[in-house]
């Protein structure tokens, strides 16, 4: 599978070519173009088998829903047999892309409104992120992705990758993904009144040696500034 | 009078650059800045050769009757206005020298005066699902300021190719196109694509990297209820 | 203390770095990111007068951060609530620029904000928006929605006014509609800035009014009963 992400960090859009076999699964809705003849199977994120894995994923892809704001279905393309194919894909909102090759040795943490495809090897789980996450504007739910293979992750905003060593504290609406190396821990910006008032709300401080790949804006933040200009 | 286009493709500035006794035509409520002197014209004609839609609700509410749009003119002396649209993205020019192009309806920004917009195209009707989609036929001769909602790809299609309506902005009228919906009824329904249009044949197909009816979709719903 | 603005100028951010016992002072909401050893401070900046007057023109928020590294050098990274650039200037001892006050970000913790009021001139009127006068020594950090057009005004220049973001002191406006009443309600153009004057003015080519319009039509509906 051959992947190129071109126009970030503002607007960047995947094109995906596939090879004979290849099969790609994207959120739905961020199909932009493909060529003709692409098989579409519809289903709910999440990689449990059998009766009960299927109704717990629809359980968490509909709690998810609600929660985090995010599609809880997916597409998966796959070229006709013997063939091979393109697809372009692209999130809602304005930002980066950034292609992630998952080695099997470790998972990556994405914030559930940041996944946008990933390859057919790649199993993505739902985690819950604790109570205090509820908070956080981002919803309750982060993905986590394991396996071998290829993963598009998108953000609102440029993303910045940031090798942490030690401790250090990001806002938790500016988190896109993080390595499962990191210990993290969700608390309030300062003291109560700094929580209140400070507007930052929620933070999550990082600790340990792993990369962090942050957004340089936040749909809370934006929703906030454009609403005192929106009509009655 | 050309078009000097800035800050492609994250929040691209046309500026027309005007000699003495030019004009530009934009969509109303285009302009960010202008040189004094130059003087804005308001005008209203009916039928074909109208461009200028009514701004703030993202809806062409007069398709098909009389329309405003703003006209400028640098009379005695050069001069320069700029004009942005109402979302963030890229803006291109494309070149009219006599041939036609079917552009998506949002996506006409500004324009020599020699080029002449139709909006009764009848080619292209809208349907349901992507919110309106109006089409609108250029032709004529002179510049054409095109934007987007985000990045524009120019695609080359030989053969067929398939496009998320709402990220059509314009199109040759070479190619042949048709709308079908996107796997099984399951899909169409949940899959979140609804519509796509199939090109067929030869031309240039310009997509742009975001959807209007997306983002929307997406932050609409978290905003405080309007009231009607 | 060292600044680098990143990914300018699609979604611009302040990468700060702080020497030990060094501030800066943000808006309300403006962190994204910060090292170990930085502490944030929040409190009402200009005494809680000069802030509740600012809340009552409307959308600002009357409480900022001050972010102060301790212990050793600091990192903090800031970023605006809209899409677009930053801009720093740096202002010497007793110069001013005029900001809109959404654009304000941030600022070195020895400038000076004043609010100029922006509803006697008509500037702003019914968007909430004001001028803000930011006076040095220190550096002052602009935001836009959109990015960044900056002009030299010699003579006169027209602005429409959701699309000033700063400008300097020696320019002088009056704010004026285009056209005639005619085209207020039909042209779109709405108020617009006339600048005189020799200086810069700094126009955003982004307004937040048209994406406020644009997603007017994708709210849910009041339920009336």
């Amino acid at each position: 599978m051959q992947q190129t992400i071109e126009f970030g960090p503002s607007y960047a859009m995947s094109t995906i070519d596939l090879a004979p076999g290849d099969s790609v699964t994207v959120e739905a809705g961020s199909m932009v173009g493909m060529s003709d003849g692409l098989e579409i199977k519809t289903s709910i994120g999440g990689n449990k088998a059998g009766f009960f894995g299927a109704l717990l994923n629809f359980l968490m892809a509909f709690i998810r829903k609600f929660l985090g704001g995010e599609s809880f279905f997916v597409n998966t393309y796959t070229p006709p047999p013997g063939q091979s194919g393109q697809i372009m894909v692209a999130p809602s909102l304005a930002g980066d892309i950034v292609h992630y090759q998952l080695d099997g040795n470790r998972s990556l943490i994405v914030q559930a409104s940041s996944y946008l495809a990933s390859s057919k090897d790649v199993v993505i789980k739902t985690k819950f992120g604790g109570l205090k996450s509820l908070f956080s504007g981002e919803g309750a739910f982060w993905l986590v992705a394991s396996g071998t293979g290829d993963l598009w992750v998108n953000c609102y905003g440029a993303i910045h990758e940031i090798n942490v060593q030690g401790k250090f504290t990001v806002d938790t609406g500016h988190i896109v993904a993080f390595d499962d190396t990191l210990d993290y821990r969700i608390k309030g910006a300062g003291g109560l009144k700094a929580t209140l008032m400070s507007g930052e709300g929620i933070v999550c401080e990082f600790n340990g040696n792993g990369k962090l790949f942050i957004q340089s804006r936040n749909l809370g933040s934006m929703i906030s500034w454009i609403i005192p200009r929106l009509p009655a | 009078m050309h078009f000097e286009i800035e800050f492609s493709p994250a929040y691209a500035l046309a500026i027309a650059k005007l000699n003495p006794g030019d004009a530009v035509m934009a969509e109303s409520g285009a302009m960010i800045t202008q040189d004094a002197h130059i003087r804005m014209e308001t005008s209203a004609s009916a039928g074909k050769g109208v461009g200028g839609f009514l701004k703030g609700l993202g809806r062409s509410m007069f398709l098909g009757e009389s329309f405003f749009r703003n006209t400028f003119h640098a009379d005695s002396a050069a001069g320069e206005v700029s004009f942005a649209p109402s979302l963030p993205g890229d803006i291109m020019v494309y070149p009219m020298q006599g041939q036609e192009l079917i552009v998506q309806q949002q996506s006409f920004l500004a324009s020599g005066t020699g080029v002449e917009i139709e909006t009764k195209w009848g080619g292209f009707k809208s349907f349901f699902g992507e919110g309106r989609l109006f089409w609108i036929r250029a032709f004529g001769n002179g510049p054409l300021a095109l934007n987007a909602f985000g990045a524009i790809k120019e695609i080359e299609v030989n053969g067929s190719y398939v496009i998320d309506t709402g990220h059509i902005v314009a199109f040759e009228p070479g190619l042949t196109f048709s709308i079908k919906r996107v796997g099984s009824w399951f899909s169409t329904f949940f899959s979140s694509e609804g519509l796509v249009c199939r090109f067929e044949g030869k031309g240039k197909l310009y997509i742009q990297s975001r959807n209007p009816a997306a983002f929307g979709g997406l932050v609409g719903p978290k905003l405080p209820p309007r009231n009607n | 203390m060292t600044y680098e603005i990143k990914s300018s100028p699609e979604f611009a951010m302040i990468d700060y770095r702080l020497a030990d016992g060094e501030s800066v002072v943000a808006e309300s909401g403006a962190m994204v990111a910060m090292s170990a050893n930085v502490t944030m401070k929040t409190e009402a900046r200009g005494g809680l007068l000069a802030a509740a007057k600012r809340k009552l023109l409307g959308g600002e928020s009357i409480f900022q951060n001050t972010y102060t590294a301790k212990g050793g050098e600091g990192q903090v990274m800031l970023a605006p609530a809209a899409p677009g650039d930053v801009l720093a200037f740096e202002l010497a001892a007793g110069k001013s620029l005029m900001i809109q006050s959404s654009a304000y970000l941030a600022a070195t913790p020895q400038v000076t904000l004043d609010t100029k009021w922006g509803g006697v001139k008509g500037f702003f009127s019914g968007t909430g928006m004001f001028l803000l006068k930011a006076t040095g020594p220190g550096t002052v950090f602009v935001s836009s929605y959109g990015a960044i057009y900056p002009k030299r005004c010699d003579g006169q220049y027209i602005v429409d006014t959701d699309h000033i973001v700063a400008f300097e002191e020696s320019v002088t406006y009056t704010v004026t509609k285009v056209g005639g009443i005619k085209s207020l309600f039909l042209g779109g153009e709405g108020l617009v800035a006339k600048f005189s004057g020799t200086g810069m003015v700094y126009a955003q080519t982004r307004s937040p009014g048209s994406l406020a319009g644009f997603l007017h039509p994708y709210r849910p509906v009041k339920n009336n009963n």
